[in-house]
């Protein structure tokens, strides 16, 4: 029996939707492109897309299988296994730098983030170069969490967010410096 | 029509007394507005970090199994604000300006200083609010370091004041290793 091409379509459009919640779509999501967007704008400056990705769950679930196949540092597979997703954008200035304005540019990254549910954490600037921490207001889980931090230097700016299970990452971070309290006390 | 602008007034004047009654409320007696802070125009370094309770639970969480004593330490805390201002000519007298202000406010509010140093620079001052004596409930850490920076701290939770120490090191803030003592003495 022949499918109408209305169905056909309609179950097209949902795994292409699909497809693109899963994997990322290759692009920043939402809240990356809001941080973004609003540095673009207060900088006062041009800027020219270097690059631009995003992975989801689906595509680091494939990336976890193709790697299993691999001789893997235990402690890289498990940074992998513990990556929900990720992405980053890579923006180079055009032209001329022009005065930094790092209050504003703070202030307006700020204003953007908290009309979109985010806090800043942490904020530093030193010369012409800022750096800008996000978390979410309502952080429920230690097992999916997910930061965005903004970058900014006189030639670059870049804007990434990951997401993942902080709790095998802080087994890891203590075997480490358990290692080196070990290493140190020998 | 007087009387039309009076019954308009009348809800909105109300709930804005009880929205400030609530705000009020909610404020934990250790906190201390320090009001906003902007970069250096000179460019020179700004730190701003904030971090609220959730996030702090949430550490607790992940710390507790590797490092129980941390983790009571992080239960204790409801926020950590650390500002650090490089100073220059534009915005040095009001920063010392703001160290006075905050200084008398907490003096007026019965705020404890436990450490008061000045030598060469650096002037440094440290207050506390305790609950009875039992419990500490804020800390405020005020540094003016000479032509350099100044720096305001304010830890807000439910501390005991042993452990007062023991957040100096943790966060490695050195005014605090010094109020360990203090308040270990009293």
């Amino acid at each position: 029996m022949k499918r109408p091409p209305t169905s056909r379509f309609q179950t097209a459009a949902v795994l292409a939707l699909l497809l693109v919640s899963m994997t990322g779509c290759f692009r920043v999501s939402s809240d990356v492109g809001a941080l973004r967007d609003s540095v673009i704008k207060s900088a006062g400056a041009q800027w020219d897309q270097q690059i631009e990705f995003g992975v989801g769950a689906m595509t680091l679930t494939a990336a976890r299988a193709g790697l299993a196949f691999v001789d893997l540092d235990p402690e890289a597979r498990a940074t992998l296994q513990a990556a929900r997703g990720a992405e980053v954008g890579v923006y180079k200035r055009r032209g001329a730098q022009g005065e930094f304005r790092g209050g504003t540019i703070l202030r307006a990254a700020d204003q953007a983030m908290t009309e979109r549910g985010w806090d800043r954490i942490v904020g530093v600037t030193n010369g012409r170069e800022l750096v800008a921490v996000y978390a979410p207001q309502a952080v429920r889980s230690t097992r999916n969490l997910k930061v965005c931090v903004l970058v900014l230097d006189p030639q670059e700016l870049v804007v990434a967010s990951a997401r993942g299970n902080l709790e095998p990452l802080m087994e890891i971070a203590f075997n480490r410096s358990g290692r080196h309290l070990v290493g140190n006390r020998e | 029509m007087k009387q039309l602008i009076c019954r308009a007034l009348a809800p909105a004047v109300t709930v804005a007394a009880l929205s400030l009654h609530v705000c009020a409320a909610d404020t934990p007696p250790g906190y201390v507005d320090f009001g906003k802070f902007s970069p250096p125009a000179s460019g020179g370094e700004f730190v701003e970090v904030h971090i609220k309770s959730n996030l702090i639970a949430m550490m607790a969480r992940l710390v507790e199994k590797n490092e129980p004593e941390a983790a009571e330490l992080l239960r204790g805390l409801e926020l950590v604000r650390v500002n650090v201002i490089g100073l220059d000519d534009e915005n040095r007298a009001e920063m010392e300006k703001r160290v006075k202000k905050v200084r008398g406010e907490l003096d007026a509010r019965g705020w404890e200083r436990v450490v008061t140093s000045q030598k060469k620079n650096e002037d440094v001052g440290v207050y506390i609010k305790t609950r009875g004596q039992e419990a500490v409930e804020g800390v405020v850490v005020t540094v003016i370091e000479g032509d350099r920076q100044a720096v305001f701290i304010n830890i807000v939770g439910d501390l005991k004041p042993e452990k007062i120490a023991m957040i100096g090191e943790r966060l490695n803030i050195e005014p605090l290793k010094k109020v360990g003592q203090a308040v270990g003495k009293k």
